[in-house]
């Protein structure tokens, strides 16, 4: 192929003399408006498809949504673990039982209570897992924050808090309460006895 | 040196074991056998019988050194050895209602060795009868026992593991008695 040819029509080629004589149907006209040329059969027609502002406005819509709905998820948790440890750090104090206000009347030794505690205690094949199973108590969050007045005490205070122990640690705490209160009482007695006989030595030691 | 570690590795190995279980029976030792105390439970008028050891004394232990009482968790830190802790205390209703031979039988096994005579106690009103024991595993109290025999009431109290005796007596009357609600134990008390 002559290269002058193409660059400003001199010579002759006539291989591209071809082509421009097929292609003039084609060749630019100022005047002419530029014409699409008809697709052939074979090739399926673009359908441009609408702009899409429906969808991006719904996808705007729920990322918002989504976001205020984590949000809020977050903020309800971190809200709600301030008011459950307020409550957890009650559960683990044991129920302090008051002292009736005229002690003097009541016996509190452990022997007069062995009357009550001949139902309470464990059976006799030990069996108090049943027992405690039967005496376990649902625990209700207290999601009501207490608020204290600067230097002023809650209302409750000449009445103990009760406790929220689950019933096996009840159990658990009473019986041991129980058994050395006995153990105590018993152990004193003995101490007693041995200084009140000591007591008698060092007496009659002086006596003499 | 290696061949000689083998060779003798065996023989670690069963000492090893031996003094394990000679620990474990000395632990064990400490515990008294109340069988023959059932009888007195038939005549009594009122019978106490508390037994904590294992998990059960685990969860009392630590409710007890997590109270804000003072008292309490100088208690739970007194008893933070305990194994176990037994308790029967029978009171009757007349004079000599029991055979004091059962007491008798329960006072025999501080016989065995192991146990040492703390206190004794012999008094002749109410025919009172006072003995504390304890055992020692070295230099360890691995157990204490009190008996206390009168003429209307029996009290045994074996304690298995370390305790403060002096704390415990000093603490006497500073232990709430908890309450115990009958009707609703009455109730909630599982049928058999």
């Amino acid at each position: 192929m002559k290269e002058d040819y193409l660059w400003d029509k001199t010579g002759g080629d006539p291989e591209i003399e071809r082509l421009e004589n097929a292609l003039a149907a084609y060749r630019f006209q100022e005047n002419d408006t530029p014409l699409i040329p008809s697709l052939p059969a074979k090739v399926l027609a673009f359908e441009q498809k609408p702009a899409r502002r429906f969808y991006k406005l719904a996808f705007a819509a729920a990322a918002c949504l989504a976001f205020a709905a984590a949000g809020s998820g977050v903020w309800f948790g971190f809200y709600n673990d301030k008011t459950t440890n307020r409550d957890s750090a009650k559960t683990i104090e044991p129920e302090k039982i008051v002292a009736p206000r005229n002690e003097s009347k009541v016996d509190n030794s452990p022997e007069s209570l062995v009357e009550k505690t001949e139902v309470s205690t464990a059976g006799k094949d030990g069996n108090y897992k049943q027992f405690a199973r039967s005496k376990f108590v649902k625990v209700h969050k207290n999601i009501q924050p207490v608020v204290y007045r600067k230097g002023a005490k809650p209302a409750n205070v000449e009445v103990e808090a009760e406790v929220k122990l689950t019933a096996e640690e009840r159990y658990a705490y009473d019986q041991l309460r129980l058994a050395l209160s006995i153990t105590s009482s018993k152990l004193k007695l003995v101490k007693n006895k041995v200084e009140g006989v000591e007591e008698k030595n060092v007496a009659r030691k002086g006596g003499r | 040196m290696k061949k000689l570690f083998v060779k003798h590795s065996l023989k670690i190995i069963l000492s090893a074991i031996l003094l394990f279980a000679a620990a474990a029976a000395n632990a064990q030792d400490a515990r008294l056998n109340f069988e023959k105390l059932n009888g007195l439970g038939e005549r009594a008028r009122d019978v106490v019988e508390v037994n904590i050891d294992g998990k059960l004394l685990d969860l009392a232990k630590r409710v007890m050194v997590k109270t804000n009482d003072e008292d309490a968790k100088k208690i739970g830190q007194a008893i933070s050895g305990l194994k176990g802790i037994y308790v029967r205390v029978f009171n009757f209703e007349n004079e000599n209602e029991y055979d004091i031979r059962d007491v008798e039988e329960i006072r025999s096994q501080f016989q065995t060795p192991g146990w040492v005579k703390l206190a004794n106690v012999r008094s002749k009103k109410n025919n009172q009868k006072i003995d504390v024991y304890t055992m020692f595993t070295g230099e360890v109290m691995s157990g204490v026992a009190v008996v206390i025999s009168e003429s209307k009431s029996v009290a045994l109290v074996n304690v298995i593991g370390p305790i403060d005796l002096d704390l415990l007596a000093e603490m006497s009357g500073k232990l709430n008695i908890p309450k115990i609600d009958i009707e609703r134990d009455a109730v909630t008390k599982p049928k058999n």
